[in-house]
């Protein structure tokens, strides 16, 4: 498994002051892999905390209805699935739909200010609902995801979602770009120039502002 | 089908796979043709006598999809749908088979009765793959043919397979592919539900079909389901419905059910495509790689488009030296002297001499000479696919004006006439695009305006300055985008568009296509061209032509400081904007313009020329395209700023020269 670097919502490295920050990728391991075939000591290594944390996280996240014991082995309950998708929405919110710069972010960081729903994204509210839902889809961890504009040149990766208005999602959908179409990122143009990808074997494309909202996760070969 | 002798065929397709090519070859009409998508902004329709058979042709715009987020495609699954052809012909491109068959299955669900034209088989080999068209027929259950399209191949198997199905020989049953359990058992379910509840409407469109776009919470569709009486209980089982496919596939449903469509065209292609060898594209690859990286790209733009006018200027100089010997030289003195000869009166000969006879020969040596090779160079790169590749380097900036890099492709056709390019911009997505882009494209110096600007600037002042006049241009379009982004309301839209690969150019689809607009050019330019030179020989001999001078002097001569006599051309350029150089000969009567003009007055002449109303013929466009409102507003503002601009210029650069 590779190694992965984690964040906060703010967009920041993690740092891990209190325990409870854990459990959201605690979760997130569970919900990818399961904990039979995890066993706490690699999920504490993944982490990079010692196993004893751990063993108190599964205790808080006991107590807190997250997870249940069910016959030795650890699964997430029904709350446990919501605290993750409320995870998975800020996570990508704060970090690819409003990364916070400048006062938002010093707000965020020093007075535990949170703007998940302040901000004007240009969507109407049923179409944003729909998107954060449908992010409890998601294989694999979350932390995995980039824009596809983050993607190197040369480097392939496989369509997860697409955040934008129906149309537009619709028009990319018809193009090709389904949730799990794999593409290759071609060409980038200078500064915040288009992109031009591979899928399905032709070449599309793409401008900055929709491949920002086109999130892929990369495989490396 | 029963023996029809008049049926309608329609071509339907994705957009640049050849549609106008087979459509040219099926009616022998002339449909224009690149290798861009969006060329076919208008349905054209022609004919094709054959065996005893009429058969209407109608080219669809090419679209790769049947949603209703663009009015093409409302406008083509409207047509099939409805007005049922008797046949389509679903043209694809064979090198790019997945894509292709995704709006395959679409027409499909329509339950259209389909014949497949593989098109690009050339193409597809030389990509290294081979298709199984036979096991791909089979698949689909139509019948499939391979064609070469450009180089006719294949044309004549077409044709008799829509005479066999025109004969009934063969039977076309269309069979929409069955989708994925999950969404499949709730599409059955929900066509069960229309054809007993909705009847009326599961006459006009096949129910399941309807019961696919309701499920992709279709808008159109939805809003005519719920007119009827039992609609709303149909849509409350769909909404169901489509909560369950959203929560299986975690997706919305419309994207969901593209997904499956995919895995369809993905299932087929993979049993009837086989990748046999590497692509022997390796020359192509690296023209794309060059010319569209992201740095050295933009030098590449630019030396093209310099050499585009370069060669322009020295081929029309060299023509125009030779046709002016000719014409002015030896034909029109002798011209005279043999009318005078003849016996007629002075006047008429001068009428015809200088009136009609002139007019024709300025257009042959001022006109065509430069507009010839435009044409020419255009077609080149319209058919080598270099355009898209100047929309993706061109994004960028573009998005700077509140447009999106396709925009870029209507900019450079309006270096060719304007009116192409004012249709070329239905190619932007949004009303507000098009309207942006159409206020921008009227502003590009035309190849008519290349004439006055080379004509006049370049052969008399300098070719420094002729290119100073087309930098200053793209600067005023920035400036003007930018500030008609910002005042048009509304959201800009980003680009999303296939860049088809490079292909070599047909010499022969060249000069066809270089005839045919200049042929258009001759029949529309000559006549007005005559008639304007006509007039003014006429107001000439009558003495008028003085007095228009002076009542518009005061803006010519004090404040443009151009000679009076300049007032005509300017005015009467507003037919052909060409003709203002036409005339300028005419009324100063002399071609050697630089002993009747200073640099300055051709500079400013020139920048008039190039700003101020567009032709009648582009005005007649953009009322079509825009309405006359925003025809006028466009008009009004183009007067006024090739009148200050003029003004300013004279003044500034009177302290220079």
């Amino acid at each position: 498994m590779t190694k992965i670097v984690w964040f906060n919502t703010t967009g920041d490295f993690m740092s891990i002051q209190k325990l409870e920050e854990l459990i959201p990728c605690f979760l997130e391991l569970i919900k990818v892999n399961g904990v039979k075939e995890l066993p706490l000591q690699r999920i504490a290594d993944e982490l990079g905390v010692p196993i004893s944390d751990i063993e108190k996280v599964v205790a808080i996240a006991q107590s807190n209805d997250l997870i249940t014991k069910d016959q030795g082995v650890l699964k997430i309950t029904e709350k446990g699935n919501e605290a993750l998708r409320i995870h998975r929405a800020k996570y990508v919110h704060d970090r690819f739909i409003h990364p916070k710069r400048g006062l938002h972010r010093f707000l965020a960081k020093h007075k535990g200010k949170n703007s998940i729903d302040w901000h004007r994204h240009g969507l109407n509210n049923s179409n944003i609902s729909l998107f954060y839902q449908n992010l409890e889809g998601i294989q694999g961890r979350i932390e995995e995801v980039i824009p596809l504009t983050q993607l190197r040149v040369g480097e392939k990766g496989v369509v997860q979602f697409m955040f934008g208005g129906r149309g537009k999602v619709q028009r990319l959908a018809d193009m090709g770009l389904t949730p799990g179409a794999e593409i290759i990122l071609n060409k980038k143009a200078l500064l915040r120039g288009p992109v031009e990808i591979c899928i399905r074997n032709t070449c599309l494309a793409i401008g900055y502002g929709i491949a920002k909202r086109i999130f892929v996760k990369p495989i490396n070969s | 089908m029963e023996n029809k002798k008049s049926l309608r065929i329609a071509l339907a397709g994705n957009a640049n796979v050849g549609k106008s090519v087979i459509f040219n070859q099926l009616t022998g009409l002339n449909q224009v043709t690149g290798n861009w998508p969006g060329k076919t902004v208008e349905r054209a329709e022609g004919t094709l006598y054959y065996e005893g058979y009429t058969f209407n042709v109608l080219d669809l715009p090419g679209i790769y999809s049947l949603s209703a987020y663009s009015l093409e495609e409302v406008v083509s699954r409207e047509y099939i749908a409805l007005e049922r052809p008797d046949i389509i012909i679903n043209v694809i491109d064979a090198s790019n088979l997945e894509r292709n068959l995704y709006f395959t299955v679409q027409l499909l669900e329509l339950e259209a009765p389909v014949i497949m034209a593989s098109n690009q088989m050339d193409f597809c080999s030389k990509k290294g793959i081979c298709i199984d068209l036979e096991e791909l027929s089979e698949l689909l259950n139509i019948p499939v043919v391979g064609t070469t399209a450009i180089s006719g191949m294949g044309i004549s198997e077409l044709i008799s397979e829509v005479v066999a199905v025109a004969q009934g020989k063969t039977k076309i049953i269309p069979t929409p592919p069955k989708y994925g359990g999950e969404i499949e058992k709730r599409i059955q379910n929900l066509k069960e539900k229309i054809m007993e509840f909705l009847p009326e409407l599961s006459n006009l469109y096949p129910p399941r079909w309807l019961s696919i776009k309701i499920l992709e919470k279709d808008e159109i569709i939805v809003e005519k389901v719920q007119k009827h009486k039992n609609g709303s209980a149909i849509l409350e089982l769909a909404s169901e419905h489509i909560t369950e496919i959203e929560e299986i596939h975690g997706h919305i449903s419309s994207v969901a059910i593209a997904a499956e469509r995919y895995n369809i065209a993905h299932r087929i292609a993979q049993k009837v495509q086989e990748f046999v060898r590497e692509p022997r594209l390796t020359f192509e690859e690296k023209l794309d790689t060059l010319t569209s990286h992201r740095i050295f790209g933009y030098p590449f733009l630019i030396a093209v488009m310099a050499l585009m006018f370069a060669i322009v200027f020295v081929v029309g100089n060299f023509l125009i030296g030779i046709l002016e010997g000719i014409f002015y030289g030896a034909l029109l003195p002798n011209l005279e002297i043999f009318l005078l000869n003849a016996g007629l009166p002075p006047p008429l000969v001068s009428i015809i001499s200088r009136g009609l006879v002139e007019g024709i020969l300025a257009g042959i040596t001022i006109a065509l000479p430069y507009i010839i090779p435009f044409y020419l160079i255009l077609a080149f790169l319209e058919d080598t696919g270099y355009l898209p590749r100047a929309a993706f380097l061109m994004d960028n900036i573009m998005h700077k004006m509140g447009l999106h890099g396709k925009a870029f492709i209507p900019l450079i056709l309006g270096y060719g006439c304007s009116v192409p390019a004012c249709v070329g911009c239905r190619i932007m997505e949004t009303d507000r695009e098009r309207l942006i882009a159409g206020f921008v494209v009227v502003l590009i110096p035309c190849a008519a305006r290349t004439v006055v600007i080379l004509g006049l600037v370049a052969r008399f002042v300098g070719f420094g300055w002729a290119m100073g006049l087309y930098l200053f241009n793209l600067v005023l379009i920035f400036v003007l985008g930018r500030i008609a982004f910002k005042t048009v309301p509304g959201e800009p839209l980003g680009l999303i568009m296939e860049m088809p690969a490079y292909k070599k150019p047909s010499i022969k689809v060249m000069l066809i296509k270089t005839w045919n607009r200049s042929k258009d050019f001759v029949y529309i330019a000559f006549p007005l061209m005559v008639a304007g030179s006509l007039i003014i020989e006429l107001l000439r001999l009558a003495g008028l032509l003085e007095i228009l001078g002076m009542v518009m002097s005061p803006i010519f001569v004090s404040w443009l400081g151009l000679p009076d006599f300049s007032a005509i051309p300017l005015v009467f350029g507003i037919l052909r904007k060409e003709l203002t150089l036409i005339l300028l000969a005419d009324v100063s009567g002399t071609v050697n313009f630089d002993l009747v003009l200073t640099p300055v007055q051709m500079i400013v002449f020139s920048l008039v020329t190039m700003i101020y109303v567009p032709c009648v013929a582009t005005i007649g466009a953009l009322m079509r395209e825009y309405g006359w409102k925003r025809t006028a507003i466009i008009i009004i503002a183009d007067i006024a700023l090739a009148l200050i601009l003029g003004g300013v210029t004279f003044r500034l650069l009177s302290l220079f020269l």
